[in-house]
């Protein structure tokens, strides 16, 4: 046993303390890119970040409009400018400068006050407003609803100014789980999971299939040392580097976004410990199906990019057609995510958290066995 | 203007290279301090020292691969900094590591480098030369070390240089495929062509070379033909032998755990004396090689 | 010239032999596209889907039912009905009389705008039928396609994959070719030939821009048959952008073969570069979702502007001629700079 961990302090000290890449991807990349995500989608649930540029349009003058267009200007959220010919603001539209085009022609004054005269009546009489927008824009059409919804807000008081109006009482809660989402611990659980999955599909399959190309493994084959005790070794040193991975992770998220502790429990840490000797076997799995490293190269990222956005990390890929969805469901770190932020308080999407990621292990490791001299580069 | 000065100076003993005073220092390292050489057309001229002796930062400033800090180069007679283009189409280079593209066959790389010269043998000509004409179609990344090397030199010589520098040509390889480059070497200098190359192997340098230039610590210790510098050298005879019981023989240089070598002017003196002892075994006598000579230059030998 | 043709040849070779090459060039981006292709084809706001669980009279039901968005309204008899359910759905709503009981719970947090606009848009229409009162204002959407033609959000996500797989193999194409060559020693066989430096470097470099036009035309090709794309591509714009953006993404590589010695650090530098690209340069998700302070860092990635222009080269997107120029000129001038200082250090004598 001392030897083995004496074996894996040393690949420790070759794989990570004196390889620069090593380090920074598995050590420094998952803070970088938790500050990344953090930064940009801390605020968007709560639309904090959005900024939607509004375009409008006055043919002429018109205190109607302007009265409208003064409560959108109050709005933090709305850029507005305006102009007073409408193929100016859609070419600014077209090129992506604005996101939405309110448009009101030169009459609108005289059909607003003539509308509302006659709204009294059994008559009908509307005044239209016209939103361009660029549907294949996401922030267009996004800013197309927003607007829509406050024009007719704005009628509902023109309605409420004329007197006995009555209104709807709407009493508005969230759940307590949504009350207490936070975008930054909602991540933390998918940038850990992304960790143990570097380790998994690069640290470990490069690591064992370098010293395989320069026929290491070959020369602890004829010492007392054998390949058992360095595959023990290789995932003890990869444990270590995880260990300091997720501590660093783990300040990180405390400290700055007051994670909560609830990841120190040891329901979460089983979870991570469960995940990432599932992600192990698996890099154990290619390396020793795969003799190349550029072909271990091509299926550790094609694996690696595939599981991670098919994981549910960053966005919901439950609701796909069924031609990509099945990969979601066969994915183990589905399970893995949504059982770590499960213990976090998030809903959970899955029912058995169990099934596919073991039977990943035991795959893992059946494969394996059965083809462990060529782990270590045996013909 | 080559024309010209072969037309001056006659035929054979033109010089198609001369280095004066050349000096090449990495901060206080002197890897070549001050040597000077002359290379006659049609000779083979070999640079012989042990790792670091300054061999191969000598070939390079020569190829155009790095700048000298002082001396002089003339290559073809002219006075050369930076080696004109046409200049480098009448030069082979074997570079002392041979890497190309892994993903071309043998056939694809000498085509293209002879595409690149503008000149020289068709692929087929120089792949029977380097004998490898059954690997044409085979990716480089798929060659052995000994293949590569001839590979390398078959990229050398596809531009019929008329001078050639090969640095450390056979090192790493067995010594059939070493025969067979010296072979190539041999015919190389039987078609007039000049050669310039590096060696840390001695009977390389006694087989091959008209004029041996041994170099050590970056200074250049003995120059001349292989029998002569043995010749000034003074040395007559070389006693090897092994000894037994922990043995020491006075002035002999340790080759081995119980395996020694005398280099002595009056054997009939010395060799009753070591046998009289009975302690030694295998006891061997011969003539004096260059390194032998270098032992005795330098206090070590070319090995070391 | 032909040293410059041979070299070509060779080197697009290389490089269609090489597995791992073609691999990250082609095949790849094809993932790329064909994930995000899979979450966005279908379009975004049309596909959302937001169930919202409705305990109200008859009457107030058959209005209901005109309410216009991404909502699915389903209607229970009681309170416990929904309750028993409330697990499959992201709003329960309690209507009675001139009162309104929402409690939000979206399943997916990035629903919760439409939440709100759903919330307003009940009670707008709620009170409009209490009060008997009618429509004044009849908003009138207006879709505008930038390019001319009805596309979806995926058609204009395309581009951005375009960009990033050219950000992609351009850049790292060169820190295999002067950084990696360079260590393993291939390079210094051509610096004792005659080859002439910019034929050296242009003729190496070649194969990219083959490459990079080979991958935007296949991940065209698998948006339009697989993902049922639809484009009006200028064929010469397009090409002149694949070209001229290569060779700007080029620039950036060779900026990191010159300042990182070895190959490997070039490579991480590269890929640091290529994750900060992925997020602020506007290709996965718009600019203006980015926080004030970070969206003046989309104006400093190229590729950005290299999926704008593929936009407009593609029909998707409008822009004036002399933006479009611009950019290109700028990558072509970059490119065309730096490939040259790279072909002066790359072939010049060790000192």
């Amino acid at each position: 046993m001392k030897k083995i961990l004496r074996f894996s302090l040393y690949l420790f000290l070759n794989d990570y303390i004196r390889d620069f890449s090593g380090s920074f991807w598995i050590f420094f990349f998952p803070l970088i890119l938790y500050l990344i995500l953090t930064s940009i989608f801390g605020g968007i649930a709560e639309g904090e970040n959005v900024t939607f540029r509004i375009g409008v349009v006055y043919e002429e003058k018109s205190t109607a409009f302007e009265k409208m267009v003064s409560h959108l200007k109050g709005e933090k959220v709305f850029d507005i400018r305006e102009y007073r010919k409408v193929d100016e603001a859609l070419k600014q539209l077209k090129e992506s400068k604005l996101d939405v085009v309110i448009f009101v022609d030169k009459n609108f004054d005289s059909s607003f006050t003539k509308a509302i005269l006659l709204a009294k009546t059994k008559m009908k009489l509307t005044v239209p407003i016209d939103i361009y927008y660029v549907p294949e824009r996401t922030e267009s059409s996004m800013a197309k609803d927003v607007v829509k919804s406050i024009l007719k807000t704005m009628e509902v008081e023109i309605w409420r100014s004329f007197g006995n109006f009555k209104d709807v009482k709407v009493e508005s809660s969230l759940e307590e789980k949504t009350k207490k989402f936070n975008m930054a611990h909602y991540y933390f659980p998918a940038i850990v999971m992304m960790t143990i999955m570097s380790i998994g599909f690069f640290s470990i399959p490069y690591s064992i299939a370098e010293k395989r190309e320069r026929k290491s493994t070959r020369r602890l084959l004829v010492s007392p040392f054998g390949s058992g005790e360095f595959i023990l070794s290789v995932i003890l040193n990869n444990f270590l580097a995880l260990l300091i991975s997720l501590t660093l992770l783990f300040s990180m998220g405390m400290l700055f976004y007051r994670v909560p502790k609830v990841i120190l429990s040891s329901q979460f840490i089983l979870q991570i410990i469960l995940g990432m000797l599932i992600y192990s076997m698996i890099g154990l799995m290619i390396v020793s199906l795969v003799k190349r490293t550029s072909t271990i190269s091509i299926i550790s990222n094609s694996l690696f990019q595939a599981m991670m956005f098919l994981g549910n990390f960053y966005f919901n890929v439950l609701n796909m057609s069924w031609g990509i969805r099945w990969f979601v469901y066969i994915n183990p770190a589905t399970y893995i995510l949504d059982k770590l932020r499960g213990t976090m308080g998030y809903n959970s999407y899955l029912s058995n958290h169990l099934l596919v990621p073991f039977a990943w292990l035991v795959l893992s490791i059946l494969i394996v066995t059965l083809n462990f001299k060529r782990v270590m580069g045996v013909e | 203007m080559y024309n010209n000065y072969k037309l001056l100076f006659g035929g054979k003993n033109v010089k198609i290279v001369e280095v004066k005073n050349l000096k090449k220092y990495y901060k206080d390292v002197k890897a070549v301090d001050g040597i000077s050489f002359d290379i006659e057309e049609g000779s083979i001229f070999a640079l012989l020292g042990p790792n670091g002796a300054g061999k191969t930062t000598t070939v390079e400033i020569l190829e155009g691969l790095r700048k000298r800090d002082s001396g002089e180069v003339k290559l073809f007679g002219e006075t050369v900094d930076d080696i004109p283009k046409e200049m480098k189409k009448r030069i082979g280079v074997q570079l002392q590591k041979s890497a190309f593209f892994n993903y071309l066959t043998v056939g694809e790389t000498l085509s293209l480098f002879r595409e690149l010269y503008g000149r020289g043998y068709k692929v087929r000509e120089i792949s029977e030369i380097v004998h490898l004409v059954d690997k044409e179609k085979s990716l480089v990344k798929n060659l052995s070390g000994g293949q590569l090397q001839r590979l390398a030199l078959g990229v050398a010589l596809i531009n019929d240089p008329e001078l050639i520098f090969l640095d450390e040509p056979t090192t790493g390889l067995d010594p059939q495929a070493r025969r067979m480059v010296w072979g190539i070497i041999k015919d190389l200098k039987d078609k007039g062509k000049t050669i310039f190359l590096t060696t840390h192997y001695m009977e390389e340098a006694e087989y091959l070379a008209d004029v041996v230039c041994i170099i050590d610590h970056g200074k250049i210790v003995e120059m001349g033909r292989p029998e002569e510098i043995i010749r000034r050298s003074g040395l007559k005879t070389v006693i090897e032998m092994e000894t037994i019981e922990d043995f020491v023989v006075e002035g002999a240089e340790k080759l081995d755990a119980n395996k020694y070598r005398l280099i002595v002017n009056d054997p009939e003196r010395v060799l009753p004396e070591i046998l009289k002892s009975g302690k030694v075994s295998n006891v061997m006598i011969r003539k004096p090689n260059l390194e032998d000579v270098f032992l005795k230059l330098t206090g070590h030998s070319l090995r070391d | 010239m032909s040293d410059f043709v041979s070299l070509a040849k060779c080197m697009f070779k290389e490089s269609i032999r090489n597995k791992g090459t073609m691999f990250f060039t082609l095949i790849f981006p094809m993932i790329f596209l064909i994930i995000f292709g899979s979450v966005f084809s279908g379009g975004s706001v049309g596909d959302v889907q937001i169930d919202v669980g409705v305990v109200c009279s008859e009457n107030i039901r058959e209005s209901l039912k005109t309410l216009k968005g991404p909502w699915n309204l389903i209607f229970y008899e009681s309170e416990s009905d929904m309750d028993e359910n409330r697990k499959d759905l992201d709003a329960l709503v309690w209507i009675s009389g001139e009162s309104v009981r929402i409690l939000k719970k979206p399943r997916d947090m990035s629903n919760m705008g439409y939440l709100n606009s759903f919330e307003m848009s009940l009670k707008i229409l709620l009170e409009k039928k209490l009060n008997g009162v009618k429509d004044i204002v009849v908003v009138r959407e207006r879709k505008i396609h930038a390019g001319g033609m009805d596309i979806r959000p995926f058609d204009y996500l395309l581009a951005g994959v375009i960009a990033i797989s050219i950000l992609s193999s351009g850049m790292f194409g060169v820190i295999t070719l002067f950084s990696h060559y360079r260590e393993l020693g291939v390079l210094r066989r051509f610096k004792v030939s005659p080859v002439r430096k910019i034929s050296f470097v242009l003729g190496l470099s070649f194969s990219k821009f083959i490459l990079s036009l080979l991958a935007a035309f296949i991940m065209i090709g698998v948006s339009i048959f697989i993902f049922h794309g639809k484009y009006s591509m200028n064929l010469f714009l397009f090409i002149v952008t694949i070209i001229s953006s290569t060779l700007g993404m080029m620039a950036l590589g060779i900026i990191l073969s010159l300042s990182f010695k070895s190959p490997t650090a070039a490579n991480n530098v590269a890929s640091i570069i290529l994750t900060i690209m992925l997020f602020f340069s506007g290709v996965y998700f718009p600019i203006t979702f980015l926080p004030p302070k970070l969206r003046i860092l989309s104006f400093f990635m190229p590729a950005r502007y290299v999926a704008d222009a593929v936009r407009y080269t593609l029909g998707l997107q409008s822009m004036s001629a002399l933006n479009f120029w611009l950019i290109n000129t700028v990558f072509l001038i970059t490119g065309s700079i730096l490939l040259w200082v790279a072909s002066e250090i790359s072939l010049k004598p060790e000192s």
